[in-house]
């Protein structure tokens, strides 16, 4: 140990040097190259289909387009529409509030509710507690038709006010945030109390920021989830479409046309924020996802 | 916290509390209102109560219709979660004990989770389609020609379970992974000493390591056995019978009918709760209680 950082010292190096492969692990590792070549073929597929014409996609079963079509992205970008008359780019503005607002209004509930409960002592806490754990093991199904007549009741029918409705709650990742407010130690919170700090400066300027790697990858999953939700916007929202659930319903379209191309540029570009927001914060996302397994 | 604070303290829980509140209310509203939905035929408090809605129910479990074959369908794509979600555990044994490319594995059969099932289902379609490149390679190789997978009820439940199994492992790996990364490696270390090999050592150690990660998502699979829908509405829309419990109460939804999914709803609800006590209770009773 130096300074207090361990350093490697020259058996131990070469013991993780030495790591033997045994014939199952080679095999593993060979048939887990197949699939992933079975996972990464379609995506590549797919943007050669989004790069050919429309004779080429006719005439060949594998997409070998012999220049390459970009112009579909445009024509993608500007001529798609989807059953309500939406283009692309309202497409992407309705993902945008219904993915984005949706995540920082359930985070916001998530956070709120787990940091009082996990660290305050009053009345209703426990039954709080509980009430998560019940509603998450014990789901009531079919509650979507009641659910559906509030929203209408309430004026959040094909309105972006459904966010809102439907995200207020308990919120999003409430147990892993109780746990972390949990593991935080308290002594923080009493020394900022004793300098005349209150419970609202504590929680904004001390708790907050100790939180913010559990919260960003937990929000990155709820965003890249509400992006990819097509069942959610046709039922509540059909008359503004997300990307998702606007370029489900123009499949018929590109299939009576034959605007395969086309269609899958738009596939395509539905699929670029969500990849971009992955290779962004990949590394972190992973790693984070890896230690925030439930204790085994 | 100091003494003094103790009323500023319940004003911040009060607010703290209005979202999860808000969220209460909600809850109980619609559960109480899908209850009240289930057993009336038309608006409630408005239309006089009835059972219509169940006798229709036990009619078309009885008859075989669209209830009964979703019912089928569920439990199909239930048993096929279970063995997907044991394989993306044997897979995370594997990149746990850092084969060689973990790495890139890692990120590739993740990365399905990131792209939305519109784009990842309509690839599919266009792979397997009558003419397509897999159409072609089965002609050639094998010399067989097939109608469209996803047009007969006999093909297309198959070829959906088909798909979620070439879909990747969702998330659920990652997790695994790192509950095995927090056994002790003194435990493996003197394990392999011993001469226990892989194989053992997976059933023997690994497993009951990390049961109570694994039976968690166990726990969470069977209760969500009635709700899943997984990737139908993007490949057949519920077409050639292949629609699930959840699914079929998704559609109905959709098509803007109300009661009738509502007393489906209830009765399975009725159904699950003891599914899921039971499971639970079987699964404190494997519980080794192996704490490190």
């Amino acid at each position: 140990m130096i300074f207090g950082k361990k350093t490697l010292s020259r058996p131990e190096y070469k013991i993780k040097k030495k790591i033997r492969r045994t014939p199952v692990q080679i095999v593993v590792c060979v048939l887990f190259a197949i699939y992933s070549a079975i996972i990464l073929f379609p995506f590549v597929y797919a943007i050669l289909i989004s790069l050919e014409t429309t004779f080429e996609f006719e005439n060949t079963a594998f997409p070998l387009p012999k220049v390459l079509q970009f112009k579909n992205y445009v024509t993608a970008w500007k001529s798609l529409k989807s059953d309500a008359g939406s283009g692309v780019p309202e497409m992407f503005l309705n993902s945008l509030w219904y993915a984005g607002g949706g995540t920082i209004i359930g985070l916001a509930c998530g956070i709120m509710t787990a940091y009082a409960v996990a660290r305050y002592k009053f009345p209703m806490r426990q039954f709080v507690y509980y009430f998560v754990l019940i509603t998450m093991m014990i789901p009531v199904i079919g509650s979507m038709p009641s659910n559906l007549k509030m929203m209408v009741a309430l004026k959040a029918y094909n309105s972006p006010l459904y966010v809102v409705i439907a995200s207020v709650g308990t919120g999003a990742g409430f147990l892993v945030f109780y746990a972390t407010f949990k593991g935080i130690d308290w002594g923080y919170a009493e020394a900022a109390f004793i300098d005349g700090a209150g419970h609202f400066t504590v929680f904004f300027k001390i708790m907050l920021p100790q939180i913010i790697a559990p919260a960003l990858a937990i929000g990155l999953s709820e965003f890249i989830a509400a992006w990819s939700n097509a069942e959610v916007p046709l039922v509540y929202f059909p008359r503004l479409p997300t990307l998702a659930s606007g370029l489900l319903e123009y499949e018929k379209v590109a299939k009576k046309d034959q605007t395969y191309p086309v269609y899958f540029a738009g596939l395509i570009t539905c699929m670029l924020p969500t990849v971009a927001l992955f290779a962004v914060f990949q590394k972190y996302f992973l790693d984070i996802q890896i230690g925030g397994g439930l204790k085994g | 916290m100091p003494k003094g604070m103790k009323n500023g303290a319940y004003i911040f829980c009060a607010v703290m509390m209005i979202p999860s509140a808000i969220g209460i209310i909600k809850y109980l509203y619609v559960n109480t209102q899908s209850i009240l939905l289930a057993f009336t035929d038309g608006e409630v408090f408005k239309d006089p109560f009835s059972l219509g809605n169940f006798r229709m129910l036990f009619m078309d479990l009885k008859d075989g219709g669209e209830v009964a074959v979703a019912t089928v369908n569920t439990f199909k794509y239930f048993a096929a979660g279970l063995v997907l979600q044991f394989l993306s555990y044997v897979v995370a044994y594997f990149l746990y004990k850092k084969i060689p490319g973990y790495g890139a594995f890692r990120l590739i059969f993740f990365l399905p989770c990131v792209i939305a099932p519109v784009i990842t289902a309509m690839i599919f379609k266009q792979l397997i389609r009558p003419g397509g490149i897999i159409w072609n390679i089965c002609k050639s190789v094998f010399n067989v020609e097939y109608e469209d997978l996803l047009f007969y009820p006999k093909t297309a439940t198959n070829t959906i379970l088909a798909f979620t199994f070439l879909n990747g492992f969702g998330s659920t790996f990652l997790i695994f992974i790192g509950a095995m990364n927090r056994i002790p490696q003194e435990i493996i270390e003197s394990a392999n000493l011993d001469g226990c090999k892989a194989g053992k050592e997976f059933w023997h150690i690994i497993l009951p390591l990390t049961w109570s990660t694994y039976s968690v998502f166990l726990l969470m699979s069977v209760a969500c056995v009635f709700t899943a829908s997984g990737p139908i509405l993007y490949l057949t829309n519920g077409g050639a019978q292949t629609y699930t419990i959840g699914f079929w109460i998704y559609s109905q939804v959709k098509d803007n009918a109300t009661n009738y999914p509502a007393a489906i709803g209830v009765f399975f609800t009725i159904i699950g709760v003891p599914i899921v006590l039971f499971t639970r209770f079987l699964i404190n009773k494997l519980d080794s209680g192996v704490t490190y």
